[in-house]
C-alpha cells in the first residue's frame, strides 16, 4: 500500500528529520507511530500523501511515485489526512460547504456530491450540524466534520497526525472510536500519536527516535518492554502496573498476552487469582 | 495565613438581559503550604473564583481575603500570582529576559536583585537561566509556557494559582510540567491549580474542590474524593474498583501505582494461602 524506501529529509535549515528510512505499510493495517517531540514522525507521515518529498529515497503510495507530480492528484485522493488542529483547515461557511469542497473539486455530480456528504456526516455523527458555521463547533464536533472532509473523498488511507492531541477526554474517546470502526471496514490507518494509552487499537506500533524507526512490532511486545523514554511520554499507569506485576512474576510475562488496558490487565488477574 | 472566601458571589453583566450567574454563595478556604486543585465542567465558575484570588475581579457580595489582606487591595498581587490559560499569549518581551523581568521591575526592583529575581525564576520554572537572552518567540509551546510561568514566580507570590495550566500540552511537557509544580509545592509555595482534568493532578493534590454551576459540590481530600465521587476517576482507581467487583480483597481508594500494586500483592497472597488450607 505504503512503501517507503530508504528516504532521507531535511528541513530548510539542514537538520536532518528523516534518516535512511524504510517502512512497508500494508492494506488495512492500523499503524501507530509514536516517540519523542522532534523525532520525525510527523513528518514521516507527511511523506506518506506527498506533502512533503523526500531528499533521497521514494515513497510509493498504492503503485505511484510521490516525486511524480502528475501523481499527485490521485495520492492524495487515496490517502487523505487529518491534522492536529481542525480550525486550521476550515475552508467552508458551513459544515456542509466544507465537506463538499474536495468532492467538488473532484467534479462529480450534485447529486454524487449530495450523497457523500450525507453519508460522511453520517458516518461521524454530524449530520444535525449541516448548516452550521464550523467555527461555532467544539474541538472534537471540529475534528469529526476535519475527518468528514476526508472521508467524502474515499480515501483508501488515511493519515492522522496527532488529531486528539487538542481534544478532551471524551471528544478523543469519540473520535478514537471512529477511526476504529474506519479499519474495522477496511480503511488503511496510519496515526501518529503522543498517546501511548490510545495504541490499544493499532496493530503495529513503530516508534522513532532521530528520524529512524527504533521499534516495529505489535503494541504489546514493543510496550510489555523497552524505556519508556523511547515512546516521547510516560507509561500510561495501567501498562506501568501491568509491567511491575509482570517483573513480580504476578501475571505472566509473556509479550503476547501482556495486558494493554484496564479491561484487560483485570482479566489477566482474574485468570492468575 | 490563608485565602479565605466568605459568601462569594459573581454575575457577568449585571443588570442586563444577558446576566449570568457565575459563583453562587460560595465559602471556601485553601491553607497556606497546600496543593488545592479545583475541578469541574466547563462553565462551572472555576476560572471566575481564582480570578478573585489576585483582584482581577472584585467580589460583588461577600469577600476574598489573601494573607489578611483584602483582594480589593492592589498589594495583593504581590501574595498571589496567577498563570492565566495559555499564558505563552501573553509574552510580549524581545528576550526572555524582558519579559520575565516585566512584572518585578514595576514594583521598583532593579539592577543586581532584578538579575537574581529573574535568574530564580527561570531556575524555579525549570529553564536554566541562560535563556534569558533568547527571543520568547523562538521556543517551543511547552517553553513558552515555562517562560510564562517563571514572570509569575519573578514576582515571589505566596500563591501560585494555574488556570488550566496543561491544556493544549504534549505527555513530554504536561509530565516536567507535574514534575516542576511538585518542586514548587515542595520548596513551600502554596499552589491553587484549575483544571478539568482532575485526574492529572490528583495525586499531588492536598485538597479537591468541585465546582458545579458556581456551587461547591464538593470539598475534601484526594482519597475522599475518589470514595465519594463517581467520576471522573483516574484509571488506576477504576482498576481497584473493577477488582473488588470481581471478588478481590482492595482497598477502593487507591490513586497510585505504588499502592495499587502492593494492594494486588497482598491480595493475591492472601488468596493463594486461603487455597493452601
Amino acid at each position: 500500500m505504503i512503501h517507503i524506501k530508504d528516504i532521507s529529509y531535511r528541513y530548510p535549515d539542514n537538520t536532518l528529520a528523516i534518516d535512511s528510512l524504510s517502512l512497508n505499510i500494508n492494506k488495512g493495517e492500523f499503524v501507530a507511530i509514536a516517540g519523542k517531540n522532534g523525532c520525525g514522525k510527523s513528518t514521516l507521515l507527511r511523506h506518506m500523501n506527498g506533502l512533503l518529498l523526500p531528499c533521497q529515497g521514494s515513497v510509493v503510495v498504492n503503485g505511484m511515485d510521490t516525486s511524480d507530480p502528475s501523481s499527485l492528484m490521485d495520492i492524495r485522493r487515496t490517502a487523505g489526512m487529518v491534522f492536529q488542529d481542525p480550525g486550521s483547515q476550515f475552508i467552508g461557511m458551513t459544515v456542509e460547504e466544507d465537506v463538499a469542497f474536495g468532492p467538488e473539486n473532484l467534479g462529480l455530480s450534485q447529486r454524487e456530491i449530495n450523497e457523500r456528504v450525507d453519508l460522511s456526516l453520517q458516518n461521524v455523527g454530524m449530520e444535525g450540524y449541516r448548516y452550521h458555521t464550523p467555527r461555532s463547533l467544539s474541538g472534537g464536533q471540529k475534528q469529526k466534520v476535519a475527518l468528514a472532509s476526508v472521508l467524502a473523498m474515499k480515501p483508501d488511507i488515511i493519515l492522522f497526525d496527532e488529531v486528539t492531541s487538542m481534544l478532551d477526554p471524551c471528544s478523543r474517546k469519540d473520535i478514537l472510536s471512529l477511526i476504529e470502526n474506519l479499519h474495522e471496514n477496511g480503511t488503511t490507518v496510519v496515526y501518529v500519536t503522543h498517546h501511548l494509552e490510545e495504541l490499544v487499537h493499532a496493530d503495529r506500533l513503530v516508534v522513532m527516535e532521530n528520524g529512524r524507526i527504533v521499534h516495529d512490532g505489535h503494541p504489546r511486545e514493543i510496550l510489555s518492554r523497552n524505556d519508556p523514554e523511547q515512546f516521547g511520554s510516560d507509561l500510561p499507569p495501567v501498562i506501568e502496573l501491568a509491567r511491575r506485576l509482570a517483573d513480580s512474576g504476578l501475571i505472566p510475562a509473556d509479550p503476547s498476552s501482556f495486558p494493554l488496558s484496564r479491561a484487560e490487565l483485570r482479566e489477566v488477574l482474574c485468570r492468575s487469582k | 495565613m490563608s485565602i479565605e472566601v466568605k459568601d462569594l458571589s459573581f454575575c457577568y453583566n449585571r443588570g442586563t438581559s444577558l446576566e449570568k450567574r457565575a459563583l453562587d454563595n460560595v465559602s471556601l478556604s485553601i491553607g497556606k503550604g497546600e496543593f488545592v486543585l479545583i475541578g469541574g465542567e466547563i462553565g462551572s465558575g472555576k476560572s471566575t473564583l481564582v480570578r478573585h484570588f489576585n483582584g482581577i475581579l472584585k467580589p460583588q457580595s461577600g469577600s476574598v481575603t489573601v494573607s489578611g489582606m483584602a483582594s480589593t487591595d492592589r498589594d495583593v498581587r504581590h501574595k498571589a500570582g496567577l498563570l492565566m490559560q495559555y499564558p505563552q499569549k501573553q509574552l510580549f518581551g524581545r528576550t526572555v529576559f524582558e519579559d520575565v523581568s516585566f512584572g518585578p521591575s514595576n514594583f521598583g526592583i532593579k539592577g543586581d536583585a532584578l538579575e537574581q529575581r529573574v535568574a530564580d525564576a527561570l531556575e524555579q520554572a525549570g529553564l536554566g537561566r541562560d535563556i534569558g537572552s533568547l527571543s520568547p518567540f523562538s521556543l517551543s509551546g511547552g517553553q513558552m509556557r515555562l517562560v510564562a510561568l517563571a514572570g509569575v514566580l519573578a514576582m515571589q507570590p505566596e500563591y501560585l494559582i494555574l488556570d488550566e495550566p496543561t491544556s493544549g500540552l504534549d505527555p513530554e511537557n504536561r509530565s516536567s510540567l507535574l514534575a516542576t509544580l511538585k518542586e514548587l509545592h515542595l520548596s513551600g509555595i502554596s499552589v491553587v491549580v484549575v483544571s478539568h482534568q482532575v485526574c492529572e493532578f490528583l495525586p499531588l493534590a492536598d485538597k479537591v474542590i468541585l465546582l458545579d454551576n458556581g456551587w461547591v459540590s464538593f470539598n475534601g481530600t484526594p482519597v475522599e474524593y475518589v470514595r465519594s465521587v463517581s467520576s471522573p476517576l483516574p484509571e488506576i482507581t477504576l482498576l481497584m474498583k473493577d477488582l473488588i467487583r470481581e471478588g478481590f480483597d482492595v482497598r477502593d481508594d487507591i490513586l497510585s501505582i505504588d499502592d495499587a500494586f502492593e494492594e494486588i500483592v497482598n491480595a493475591l497472597e492472601k488468596r493463594g494461602a486461603g487455597q493452601d488450607e
